[in-house]
């Protein structure tokens, strides 16, 4: 009896263990992680960024999440400002609000030395650095990666 | 009256131990994950340029031959133009596919898919 009770309890605990590892979307954010960064070391277009989401989107609605993304990064003489949140969202520059990216899709601003605060929904411009802001989720499981 | 409790007790733990035991084969034969260190594994490589060379190439052998090593399961892997579409697969005989982990490369446009069994 005492042999039953413990093998019980080795089975229930392994298997708690088991399926607390197991976060799809936390993969599938390391997975735009790896991409976003290899893509932006090779001087992006806006047409490369857009691509980049368009096509990332749809592969992770092929694994039944959803999600929201946007960019800011630094490509020769401009700012790409890309917008995959489902929404529209306002540029600010500065404070103030120079206009709106629609939903699912990739504009650029010329770069200035004074632009140094932009914002674009989640993502916050840094100077020297590629933003990114993926947040992918379902019912089941979230997972939000930035830099 | 104390035995006959006593077998009652023990029916219902031999029911319980049952019952676990069946639980658990059951689900982990339906809705088996693929392990994180497998996951991780393929992150790891797909940083790698030759390795994304090779998932260029559709080069499927040497795909398996540089994850043979280093994966501790039984494994298929095939790289498609996107999704299931235009696939390059390695043949294995005897091999069946239970679980799959996809990789989505975004400047080759394709997708690595390792399968395990």
């Amino acid at each position: 009896m005492i042999i039953i009770i413990l093998i019980s309890g080795v089975y229930l605990i392994s298997y708690s263990t088991n399926n607390s590892k197991s976060n799809p979307s936390k993969t599938l954010a390391k997975n735009y992680e790896i991409e976003f960064l290899n893509l932006s070391q090779n001087n992006p277009t806006p047409q490369d960024i857009n691509g980049l989401n368009y096509y990332f989107k749809k592969f992770i609605n092929s694994n039944n999440f959803d999600s929201k993304i946007c960019n800011i990064l630094e490509s020769g003489e401009h700012i790409i400002l890309s917008n995959y949140t489902d929404s529209s969202c306002n540029i600010l520059i500065n404070g103030d609000n120079n206009g709106t990216l629609a939903q699912n899709s990739t504009t650029t601003i010329d770069r200035f030395i004074n632009n140094t605060n932009i914002y674009l929904c989640s993502c916050y411009y840094e100077s020297g650095k590629n933003i990114y802001y993926i947040d992918i989720y379902n019912e089941n499981s979230k997972t939000i990666l930035k830099n | 009256m104390t035995k006959s409790f006593e077998v009652s007790i023990a029916i219902i733990l031999l029911l319980l131990f049952v019952f676990f035991l069946f639980e658990t084969t059951n689900q982990r034969y339906q809705n088996n994950p693929i392990p994180e260190e497998v996951k991780t594994i393929i992150l790891f490589n797909a940083q790698d340029l030759g390795f994304r060379e090779l998932v260029n190439n559709n080069d499927v052998n040497n795909l398996y031959s540089l994850l043979y090593p280093q994966l501790d399961y039984k494994f298929n892997i095939s790289v498609c133009d996107w999704l299931n579409t235009d696939c390059q697969t390695k043949d294995i005989s005897g091999f069946t596919k239970r679980r799959e982990h996809i990789y989505y490369f975004a400047d080759l446009n394709k997708t690595l898919h390792l399968e395990l069994d």
